[in-house]
């Protein structure tokens, strides 16, 4: 059910304005400026990275599974690219559904990376002690990423933490965290986890145990991970180990790509655009699009320097007329001097304004 | 001087074994000499201990060139776990701060793995040529004869790199390896003295059954009452990711075996799981593909069973030799059907590029020497730009590279010498795919034996064959009636328990009184 709630939200969201390859980039975390763009000015920011290892094939499974529900409609605008919008039966499903699909767990934009990361913790960190505890200090770690591993070393060989006293206070804490979830999904979540000489469920064994699709266990558990984190950053004294285990993860979004970061450099040195295209040796319009990337990150950013007030207004009056999002609708309202790259920045600055207001679905 | 005591007192001391098992000693014994080394162990037989125990006592590094990255990593978590801290795997699957943490700490390390394709790097290489390297151990040598040739050309490269290393001692490791893929692996790799220590790979404790079925609904209707009958430790092959998945989902629904699937493109975390569980009789069913395997150390697998024939009867002979390793019995059942063989045959056409594929790439290199360009510099670009997959770019690009035409990204055009080079690569693509048919025939046509399976199976190999420790062959005498290995006992715990019980029983919490 996560699965569907999850598409109907996003495609209720678009309102038939994108194609579902946007849904699809949303929910892998693609980093394109487009994708970033989109999530703001649709408000799906907290879907992003939700199902990081989909693949297309199953996407496309699912989509072509809720047209056969009837459930979503092809709009018939853009002959070229499929864009879809709920139909009644759609939206009636998703009133009927939403409350309890649990979508609202995710949290993406701000903890998808964070939470992988607290995650593999707190599984390693369970598997390492209570295997120590019980004397056993060989065993295959299951979570293989050194950082995590370099991370869980760390405690366990500080005398501060006794193992017992470490698996104690996790019991506490975890007995009081589940309590925000269903009994079904704290079930999910503790079988598999990983403990002495008992190893955890694959998601596939667990999809089997609960029956549900593979996807949905995997979308579920990344929705409880964000949701969890969320919590106990929330309610740091009621959660203070589980606390420290999130302390040190970087919780602000560092999602500029590497090179608009360089271009932003640049730029801030007092570069121009052309000068910029030189130094790098790129095109003008991986600048244009570093420059986007930047502004929708940025609320300060002057972009003024690039589109003057008369333009921008124009083009503010073009999204009202077409009541539309799509670059080429606007762009088909306009004078048509004025560029893409002008109407994507005022794109960035409605986002900082609608979402503002944002106001989740019920 | 090392001799055979020290050799034991350090065996106990590093790894806790009391004893070396079957040429290992020997191996050791002339690797700490200096020599260089070609040994062929059995699958099973602890090839890995020829080199960790001497990485432990040389002084400078051991580099090890490893084929497959889990492999690899199984084997540095392994050595982990078991205390031996100073190893590090280098591949191109961790992320760029963990490698630069292992080059930092270059120094430290006294074993460092490396798939193929990282050796050639450029950074590592002068950071490797600073190092005093003791060893140099080439994992699962059979790959410079059976893979070498095609997807991984950097097999090729590995005598140059030696060179670069100021030539340290070779230890070239393999399971199976017939003549001409021995005299393969001397011969890449550029030295003329090798001691070879071959060792018979026969085992004596596993039986041998062939079964020839109608289609794949019958082997599901042989496997079926198989898996009720016997709760043993069980490994199926499958020559494909889909059917593992899809196999395994009926045998679920038609046993009461403890089943999972396993192949490459899962994810980690599950890989490991899947693993473990089996490790741990958790599992006792993996559906898997030869992803599944290498390196695993579980000593009582009972029934390997492949629903699909590997591409030759090296693969067969390396997969079988997983059963049994504790010495007691273990049964292999291949089951073959008419149209088995369409599978590999097609891998092996897709692996190389067709002649087409071949003239078709000569032309866009030269549309790109007319435009005065270099290569694209993403692979991606590349493959998209001569319509090759992956492997069969690497295949070219190596021909490529080896006749001057390719240096870095730059294209050089001599007319007349990619002519001939052109004609050479088709024959030699023709020659590598028909040396692969002619492996495919061979596992075909000992499906297809009348004889003893064991006998003709090891003929290849060796010139005698241990007799049964067991029931031999489908041929000769077997009968499953008269199989009755040991089964594994499994005790039903938890399933009612409540999340707060189970979690409380994770993490090892005393129980509150409960007295009723």
């Amino acid at each position: 059910m996560i699965l569907e709630a999850l598409l109907l939200t996003s495609i209720k969201r678009l309102n038939g304005e994108r194609s579902s390859s946007a849904i699809f980039h949303i929910l892998k975390g693609k980093r394109s400026i487009q994708t970033i763009q989109d999530i703001h000015m649709y408000r799906l920011t907290e879907f992003y990275y939700s199902a990081k290892d989909i693949r297309k094939a199953d996407f496309n499974k699912e989509m072509q599974k809720l047209l056969r529900q009837n459930l979503i409609k092809k709009t018939d605008v853009e002959p070229k690219i499929a864009t879809y919008l709920l139909t009644e039966l759609g939206n009636e499903w998703l009133g009927k559904n939403i409350g309890s699909s649990s979508i609202h767990y995710f949290n993406g934009l701000t903890y998808a990376n964070t939470s992988l990361k607290f995650y593999s913790r707190l599984v390693l960190l369970i598997q390492t002690f209570t295997n120590t505890s019980l004397n056993n200090y060989s065993f295959l770690p299951i979570v293989n990423d050194p950082e995590t591993e370099r991370w869980v070393k760390k405690i366990y060989s500080s005398s501060v933490y006794q193992p017992r006293e470490i698996l104690n206070q996790l019991y506490e804490e975890l007995k009081k965290l589940f309590l925000y979830f269903t009994d079904e999904e704290a079930h999910l979540f503790i079988d598999r986890l990983t403990g002495f000489d008992q190893y955890g469920l694959s998601l596939d064994q667990l999809a089997n145990k609960y029956g549900k699709s593979y996807l949905e266990v995997q979308l579920l558990i990344t929705a409880m991970t964000q949701n969890m984190l969320q919590v106990v950053i929330t309610n740091k004294k009621r959660f203070p180990f589980l606390t420290f285990i999130a302390a040190d993860l970087q919780t602000e979004n560092t999602l500029l790509t590497n090179s608009a970061l360089i271009t932003n450099r640049l730029l801030q040195k007092g570069h121009d655009i052309p000068a910029i295209a030189q130094i790098r040796k790129l095109k003008y319009n991986t600048i244009y699009d570093h420059i986007v990337e930047i502004a929708i990150h940025d609320r300060t950013f002057p972009i003024e320097k690039y589109v003057n007030k008369e333009t921008q207004q124009s083009i503010m009056q073009a999204i009202q007329q077409t009541k539309s999002y799509m670059l080429k609708d606007i762009k088909e309202n306009i004078n048509h001097e004025v560029s893409y790259f002008e109407i994507r920045l005022v794109l960035s600055l409605i986002k900082n304004t609608t979402h503002s207001g944002d106001k989740r679905d019920k | 001087m090392i001799n055979k005591r020290i050799l034991r007192e350090n065996l106990q001391k590093h790894f806790g074994y009391s004893a070396f098992r079957t040429g290992q000693e020997e191996i050791i014994l002339d690797v700490m000499k200096g020599k260089d080394v070609l040994g062929i162990l059995p699958t099973g037989s602890g090839k890995s201990i020829c080199y960790q125990l001497p990485a432990k006592l040389l002084e400078g590094v051991t580099i090890v060139v490893s084929p497959l990255i889990s492999l690899m990593v199984d084997q540095v978590r392994q050595l982990k776990a078991s205390h031996f801290k100073k190893v590090a795997a280098i591949n191109s699957f961790i992320s760029r701060s963990e490698r630069n943490h292992i080059y930092k700490n270059i120094h430290y390390y006294k074993l460092v793995y490396v798939s193929p394709e990282i050796l050639q790097q450029d950074r590592l290489q002068r950071l490797l040529k600073e190092l005093h390297v003791s060893l140099f151990v080439i994992d699962e040598a059979h790959c410079i004869s059976q893979w070498g040739h095609e997807f991984r050309p950097d097999y090729l490269r590995l005598a140059s790199t030696i060179e670069l290393l100021n030539n340290p001692p070779i230890l070239a490791l393999t399971a199976t390896a017939t003549l001409q893929v021995q005299s393969d692996i001397v011969k890449t790799l550029g030295r003329k003295e090798f001691a070879r220590h071959v060792h018979p790979m026969d085992k004596d404790n596993i039986t041998f059954s062939v079964q020839q079925v109608v289609d794949e609904n019958e082997k599901l209707q042989v496997i079926t009452p198989l898996l009720n009958k016997y709760r043993v430790p069980t490994i199926i092959y499958f020559s494909s990711r889909e059917a593992t998945e899809k196999v395994s989902e009926q045998l679920k629904s038609n046993t009461e075996a403890r089943i999972a699937f396993y192949h490459g493109g899962m994810d980690q975390y599950d890989r490991v799981t899947i693993q473990q569980q089996f490790m741990n009789d958790q599992l006792d069913v993996i559906c898997c593909t030869s992803a599944f395997g290498m390196g695993i150390n579980k000593s009582n697998i009972r029934l390997i069973i492949h629903f699909h024939m590997p591409p030759n009867l090296e693969s067969f002979i390396q997969e079988v030799g997983r059963g049994g390793r504790d010495g007691d019995t273990c049964v292999s059942l291949l089951l073959s059907s008419p149209g088995d063989i369409y599978i590999p045959q097609s891998m092996i056409q897709g692996e190389l590029p067709t002649n087409n594929q071949i003239e078709y790439t000569f032309h866009q290199l030269e549309k790109l020497v007319i435009a005065n360009q270099s290569l694209p510099t993403d692979n991606i670009e590349i493959e998209n730009y001569f319509q090759l997959s992956e492997i069969q770019w690497r295949f070219l690009l190596f021909q490529f590279e080896k006749r001057g035409i390719i240096k870095r990204r730059a294209i050089y055009f001599e007319p007349v010498k990619w002519k001939t080079a052109q004609e050479e690569i088709i024959k030699l693509r023709n020659q590598r795919s028909g040396l692969k048919e002619k492996n495919l025939t061979e596992i075909l046509r000992w499906t297809e034996e009348k004889s003893c399976l064991r006998k003709r199976l090891y003929s290849a190999f060796q010139n005698t064959v241990k007799s049964p420790l067991f029931q031999c062959c489908s041929n000769c005498d077997f009968q499953w009636s008269q199989w009755n290995p040991p089964q594994t006992n499994i005790e039903k715990k938890g399933m009612d328990d409540t999340w707060k019980t189970k979690l409380r029983k994770l993490l090892l919490i005393e129980a509150p009184d409960e007295t009723i």
